[in-house]
């Protein structure tokens, strides 16, 4: 599935009809168009996740915390 | 011991001394905080310097004698750990009248260890970076190159350090964030296992992948830390009930590694470095075959989707913890976390909890790893120490931005949550530190650091002090 590009406008209506905080439009235009070189923009993103999406996870369950088994070896 | 003496000695040996009566802790106390008071304003490690009480708890202890394993040693901590009466501010301006009701748990144990807390050190806003930049309170600087990064998020930390002002620091570590500074400037990092030392106290990043780090010059130092601080706690739900080695003994048990494996993960982590670096890693597992241990090459998960996975778990769980102050303190925030948290607002559920399924993959691949050889190694991270305020680093043709290529080689153990430290492995041309990374099974850190402690000995790793 090939993706749209998100619109400034996609995330300012969810911001209108969320349960959610409501991110000034500035820092939704860094989803758009990133330019602070942290994170790689919301298109950048959802491409990769869309490439994970295909990956058979099977029933592998969510991690949890790290078990102890007798502490140190 | 003259000043110089004592700020050019290891914890280890600084507690050693105290207790043979050749310094006092009031002494050890004041080259400190006079170190500080000299060089901090370059270094721009500490946000709060607690010099009176410091001093204070240093006669004291003076006064009673004896006491713990770090009797009358100084330490700091990244200011997202509590100190009663103190200020916790995470580097950020949101939290400028947080005072603290009590002592973190880890500063805690580092109290009953005998340890004086000289202050709270600089970090990246709410630990959210890798470059460790601070609008508010500045950006700490490498002493090997002050024009060069600490790295971060633990900026203030891996500077207090480095720069010789504390023996030790306590951070914390989601993506690399001990590690990669540490690495960065010539000292060793160490990342117990997910769980292992209680976070309780300590202002959250990201609750799935936080760890409690220790940054520090020696191995041996950093396991005589995670001994004390490595107490399990009733009061941390995700804190392990599990036995605690002897670390610092551990770190000084010998040489002779015969018997040991140790895994060389090829893929992804010996590519795209500085090829210095990656002669350095070649060396580290030479010497550590020169002492006995066998190399193995092996295979990890595939790391393609890494950082996306950790991405996709950090900023739904960052905003989740922020919401709080969105609303009342929003305008209070860098602009860049507030838009990494408005990231995370527009993920979806299942997008989260596919990424926490993906890290169930990854650790169920270390694990199997590990199965078969007992150490892990890789380079600490693909380069040296950026420049202040680079937003790209090239390296071996591979552009990325600074804080990526800062911890590229550490996130993927956060999410999997076993033990890793980074160390020296000798300075680049260019005069920076170089490191390597070893990373062991889960709560196996007295293995992990028998075979660090065993490198650190090694000729050609060690590194100078940075001349200031």
């Amino acid at each position: 599935m090939t993706l749209e590009p998100p619109k400034l406008t996609t995330f300012q209506e969810l911001r209108a009809s969320s349960a959610a905080h409501a991110f000034a439009d500035a820092e939704l235009r860094e989803l758009v168009e990133p330019k602070y070189g942290i994170i790689t923009g919301y298109a950048t993103l959802m491409a990769q996740l869309e490439t994970l999406r295909r990956i058979d996870l099977g029933a592998t369950p969510p991690a949890q915390g790290v078990p102890v088994q007798g502490g140190d070896p | 011991m003259t000043p110089a003496e004592i700020l050019r000695t290891p914890a280890a040996r600084l507690a050693r001394a105290i207790a043979g009566g050749e310094v006092t802790a009031s002494a050890v106390t004041g080259a400190c905080l006079d170190r500080i008071e000299a060089l901090d304003g370059k270094a721009r490690a500490f946000i709060e310097v607690t010099a009176d009480a410091a001093l204070a708890r240093a006669a004291a202890l003076d006064r009673r004698g004896g006491g713990g394993p770090l009797h009358g040693v100084p330490f700091a901590v990244k200011d997202v750990f509590d100190m009663h009466g103190v200020r916790t501010t995470a580097g950020s301006r949101v939290l400028h009248d947080n005072i603290a009701q009590a002592d973190a748990h880890a500063v805690t144990c580092l109290a009953e260890a005998g340890g004086v807390a000289l202050g709270k050190l600089n970090l990246h806003e709410f630990a959210y970076g890798a470059t460790g930049e601070n609008p508010v309170f500045g950006t700490p600087v490498n002493p090997y190159d002050p024009s060069r990064l600490a790295g971060g998020s633990s900026s203030g930390s891996a500077a207090a350090v480095a720069w010789g002002l504390v023996p030790f620091a306590l951070g914390t570590d989601t993506g690399g964030s001990v590690r990669a500074p540490a690495a960065l400037t010539g000292l060793v990092g160490l990342k117990p296992t997910y769980g292992r030392v209680s976070v309780r106290g300590m202002i959250p990043y990201c609750w799935s992948l936080d760890h409690v780090g220790i940054l520090a010059r020696t191995v041996e130092d950093a396991g005589l830390v995670l001994g004390a601080i490595a107490v399990p706690d009733p009061g941390d739900p995700g804190c392990a009930q599990a036995s605690v080695s002897d670390y610092a003994a551990a770190a000084q048990a010998g040489d002779d590694l015969s018997g040991v494996t140790i895994g060389l993960p090829r893929d992804y982590f010996f590519e795209g470095a500085d090829p210095e670096i990656l002669r350095a890693a070649e060396a580290a597992a030479g010497q550590l075959e020169a002492r006995g241990a066998a190399l193995r090459d092996v295979t990890l998960p595939d790391m393609a989707h890494a950082r996306t996975v950790s991405l996709t778990i950090q900023m739904p769980e960052a905003l989740s913890y922020h919401m709080r102050w969105l609303e009342d303190r929003g305008a209070l925030y860098g602009a860049d976390f507030r838009a990494g948290l408005a990231l995370g607002q527009n993920l979806l559920a299942e997008h989260y909890v596919r990424a926490k399924r993906m890290v169930t993959r990854y650790r169920d691949g270390v694990d199997h790893a590990l199965a078969r050889v007992d150490v892990l190694l890789t380079p600490a991270a693909p380069a040296v120490a950026p420049p202040v305020g680079a937003v790209e680093v090239t390296t071996a043709g591979v552009t990325e931005p600074a804080g990526n290529a800062i911890t590229r080689y550490t996130s993927f153990f956060n999410m999997t949550g076993h033990p890793a430290i980074t160390m020296p492995a000798g300075l680049h041309g260019s005069g920076l530190p170089m490191g390597v990374q070893l990373v062991g099974r889960h709560f196996d850190e007295a293995g992990l650091l028998r075979v660090a402690g065993a490198l650190a000995r090694a000729p050609g790793v060690q590194v100078p002090p940075p001349s200031v």
